[in-house]
């Protein structure tokens, strides 16, 4: 024990020649406390200043990033079993077994939710709609449409990869468009539908008085659905931010490590959807 | 030599700190691991004496029969706002920055492995803790439901709580993720995991946890949130859920807590587990004598986590979960405690025999062993159904509770902040003040807590406000609830040397030598 | 042992794409098996299949899909074992989580 610490310590004291601050993650912070406390209090003034604060923040941090200010820790290290892992990589996989907890809670609480009620039709209580009934209120085809846009989203993205990998930048900066593209035309068709649900079918995620009934199965669907849909718009923006960097120039043979984490979490948002849509559309109770 | 002093240098010239506009501009920019643990460390001692206040009111309210202080309402506040705080503000946040400090030294890492995201981490607590401390939420710091919903109590105190929660748990989940990949890809060369120190694998195995269960908090956390303020119907069986169809509708509050125990019983664990971690590293020092069973001790930390993620029900007994589920979650309960005698044991055998330095930090891993161990005995008393029928939602939990999380997390706490005193400001603690604050501690930890055990078994419910009524069938309640509360006044003022000690020997302390624990 | 990490990433990157990775074989799979699941609700009225057995292919077919998914898109097939384990071992409490929520 004495002499790994020994050892470990003076180690430890070379490393701060080179130290260098930043602000912007003091500011973010900032950012999340205002935000987060108007979500709170109901004040659009501070979710409006949180966001425009988190804006700056993420700007910020990025343009550090292009002033090439480096905050990777240099130096030899021992990396078994993770090399060949880059710690970036790591991270990424490491932040989607956190998500999938997440999306386990969701899924979770929908699955309770369908186990208290009984089946519609049921007269005088909340009841669970069944996708072979004719008045089952999601649009299926259409959904099923929508499940192959995401799903060709994922084979462009992983040939963007591939593409940048063989060091063919057109051809990659073609497909890093076309998942842009096929992930804003989900989204799209997904607030299509909702706002079908909402005013055509009286689908909410609260009980109304038009179809009381609904008001559990509409919980459990905006929540999961919804919580889905807030995380392709996330890998939305930051494919916004692969092409436009690709457009300038950026990536290629040597330097695609940003295509493949954002793609690790782009399938990972697919394979989400790949529990979702048969749970929400093709299970009843 | 195990802990050489270390020189803080280099991140001062980055930015000079002469001015005060210097001084503010470089703390809130630093991005050194050690720096960042500084600051956490600070924060977390500051939620300690806030939420420490909270409780000797508590504790003053409850000394003697009726009303005397507090308000009902002030009370609920101060006890939940005194369990939030201890909890996510100042356990979790220290044991996050004492690793932050010594991880990447002990495994030879020149910073974290994302230094700006670890700032990141730290940042948001802050703000979080401003949100939780204005709101004051009077729902527990487990906010059950449906208490926490927006019919029974109304206005933003609670969205304050949920909201501030899901910052505290975003924080844990960077610091979290960037804590493994510093573990897993920066130790030193040769450094492989069966050479990795014991506090090290302590805190891989809490952030393993971390990673793990805290998203499942943030979920419920806005799951409730969004009752609160859309109206989705997600544990609520009536109200904002069913106006129109009446009670009966199909929300449940169970799934609050299945969910919310899903991650705050592992939370004990990523409480405890680093505490273990210190004692770990203090004892084998202190008894001049290399640790008893190394390996055994790694594997133990990874068996006390893995099974923790097995036991989340044994909080949900009384609720009327089927006995097919019940079961298998108290024996996994009663399993717990073989991991954990296995670490107890082996500190005991790698103190035999050895040659004892009965300093302060020795002094506390002590008595971490002796209270955890009452604490752990009283988790598996507990796990007993038929007993937990009997004890659940009494003083005794308050009693077991406080025994594993004082006794065993603070204690082991306060074991570090002795311990690496010496590495952290080059100077030595003052070793009488250390005693005497060891001694106080000890004594008046003991009186509060042990008497609640005997509070409990009475019948007096936690979260009491007052047991005037109880008092013509349990007389006894009066003067034991009067010794506890003269237990934990000295508790608190036993905690002044502490912060004396830890401030003044900064400047005035004697230079340390080389080696402060030879 | 891996020298800085900035080398280190692309390294097995550029093996593994020498090989012939079946992306467009696994779309047509997901795409197909999307075309069966759909079915599933209408074909089980029709021929009676119970509510057990249609959650069962469901599921059942979800999680191929995900594999195929996150073995070739995601390359976990050609990850060291250790990274394999990673997202799959913590299943186990994802499995365990959702099973005690449907028994209580």
């Amino acid at each position: 024990m004495e002499e790994h610490a020994s050892h470990a310590a003076s180690a430890g004291d070379a490393g701060h020649a080179e130290h260098h601050g930043s602000i912007w993650p003091f500011v973010l912070a900032v950012a999340g406390g205002l935000g987060f406390s108007g979500l709170a209090t109901h004040e659009i003034p501070l979710i409006l200043a949180g966001i425009a604060i988190l804006v700056v923040g993420v700007g910020g941090w990025l343009w550090q990033d292009s002033r090439g200010v480096s905050f990777t820790v240099k130096g030899n290290y021992e990396e078994r079993p993770f090399a060949g892992i880059s710690r970036r990589k790591l991270g990424m996989w490491i932040f989607l077994v956190s998500e999938i907890f997440f999306f386990t809670g969701l899924i979770g609480a929908g699955l309770t939710l369908r186990l208290r009620v009984p089946s519609c039709p049921s007269v005088g209580q909340a009841c669970w709609p069944e996708p072979a009934s004719p008045d089952f209120p999601l649009n299926i085809p259409l959904t099923a449409i929508n499940t192959f846009v995401l799903i060709t989203s994922s084979l462009t993205m992983v040939e963007a990869l591939h593409a940048a990998q063989k060091g063919n930048r057109a051809q990659m900066k073609a497909f890093l468009f076309a998942t842009f593209l096929l992930g804003a035309t989900f989204v799209s068709i997904q607030v299509y539908e909702y706002n079908k649900l909402f005013f055509g079918e009286n689908l909410t995620p609260w009980v109304n008085s038009v179809r009381p009934e609904l008001g559990t199965f509409g919980t459990a669907f905006y929540a999961q659905t919804g919580f889905h849909g807030a995380h392709v718009t996330g890998g939305i923006l930051a494919l916004l931010f692969l092409n436009v960097k690709a457009w300038r120039g950026k990536y290629g043979k040597d330097d695609h490590e940003a295509i493949e984490l954002v793609g690790l979490y782009w399938h990972f948002v697919d394979v989400v959807w790949i529990f979702l849509f048969p749970i929400m559309y093709l299970i009843g109770r | 030599m195990a802990y050489p002093v270390v020189q803080r240098t280099g991140a001062e010239a980055a930015y000079p700190s002469r001015t005060w506009r210097a001084f503010v501009l470089h703390w809130i920019s630093t991005t050194d691991h050690k720096e960042i643990g500084l600051l956490y460390i600070t924060f977390s001692f500051i939620s300690f004496i806030f939420a420490g206040i909270l409780a000797m009111f508590m504790r003053a309210e409850l000394a003697l029969p009726g009303p005397t202080i507090l308000t009902e309402s002030q009370y609920s506040q101060f006890f939940s706002t005194h369990g939030t705080t201890m909890i996510f503000l100042f356990i979790i946040p220290v044991f996050v920055g004492f690793g932050n400090y010594f991880v990447p030294l002990l495994i030879g890492a020149k910073d974290m492995a994302f230094p700006r995201i670890n700032a990141l981490g730290f940042w948001m607590l802050p703000p979080a803790a401003l949100m939780i401390w204005t709101g004051q939420a009077a729902v527990g710091w487990t906010g059950y439901e449906p208490l926490t919903n927006v019919m029974y109590t109304p206005g933003p105190s609670v969205d304050l709580w949920l909201v501030g929660l899901i910052v505290v748990g975003t924080s844990s989940i960077l610091g979290g993720a960037n804590f493994l990949v510093t573990i897993l890809k920066l130790r030193r060369p040769g450094m492989t995991f069966w050479k990795m120190p014991l506090f090290v694998w302590a805190i891989l195995t809490t952030q393993m946890m971390v990673v793990m269960a805290t998203p499942v908090l943030a979920s419920v956390l806005t799951l409730a949130f969004l009752d609160r303020n859309i109206g989705t119907c997600f544990f609520v069986t009536t109200a904002g859920c069913g106006p129109i169809f009446g009670a009966g509708d199909p929300g449940d509050p169970i799934l609050w807590q299945h969910l919310f125990w899903f991650y705050s019983h592992p939370a004990v664990y990523i409480m405890v587990l680093p505490a273990m971690g210190v004692i770990n590293e203090v004892i084998p020092k202190m008894s001049r004598k290399p640790i008893f069973g190394y390996k055994a001790m790694a594997m133990a930390l990874f068996g006390i986590g893995f099974v923790g993620f097995l036991v989340w029900a044994h909080h949900m007994f009384t609720t009327g979960i089927s006995v097919t589920v019940r079961a298998p979650f108290m024996i996994m309960t009663m399993v717990v405690a073989v991991p954990t005698g296995v670490k107890i044991f082996n500190w005991l055998a790698t103190m035999w025999r050895g040659s004892i330095n009965f300093k302060t930090p020795l002094l506390f891993a002590v008595g971490f062993l002796a209270l955890f161990t009452i604490g752990g005995i009283d988790g598996v008393y507990q796990a007993s159904i038929p007993l937990d029928y009997q004890l659940q939602e009494s003083y005794w939990v308050v009693a077991h509770l406080h025994y594993v999380l004082f006794g065993g997390s603070v204690m082991g706490l306060f074991a570090a902040c002795y311990f690496w005193y010496p590495t952290m400001t080059k100077r030595m603690y003052n070793e009488r003040l250390g005693q005497a604050h060891f001694l106080m501690t000890l004594v008046g930890m003991n009186l509060v807590f042990f008497t609640m055990h005997f509070i409990g078994l009475s019948g007096m419910l936690r979260r009491t406000f007052d047991y005037t009524s109880e008092l013509q069938y349990w007389p006894q309640l009066a003067w034991m609830n009067l010794l506890a509360s003269l237990g934990a006044f000295l508790l608190g003022i036993g905690q002044l040397p502490f912060f004396y000690n830890m401030i003044v020997s900064k400047w005035k302390g004697k230079v340390a030598p080389a080696d402060p624990w030879a | 042992m891996a020298t800085t990490t900035a080398a280190a990433p692309g390294a097995i990157a550029r093996v593994a794409h020498e090989i012939k990775r079946p992306y467009v074989q696994v779309f047509g799979f997901l795409g197909l098996v999307t075309l069966i699941e759909v079915q599933i609700p209408s074909l089980g009225q029709t021929f009676h299949i119970s509510e057990t057995l249609q959650v069962v292919l469901l599921m059942s077919t979800a999680a191929a899909k995900a594999a195929l998914v996150a073995l070739y898109y995601m390359h976990l097939k050609y990850e060291p074992r250790i990274l394999k384990l990673l997202p799959v071992a913590p299943l186990a409490f994802v499995i365990l989580l959702l099973v005690v929520l449907s028994t209580a």
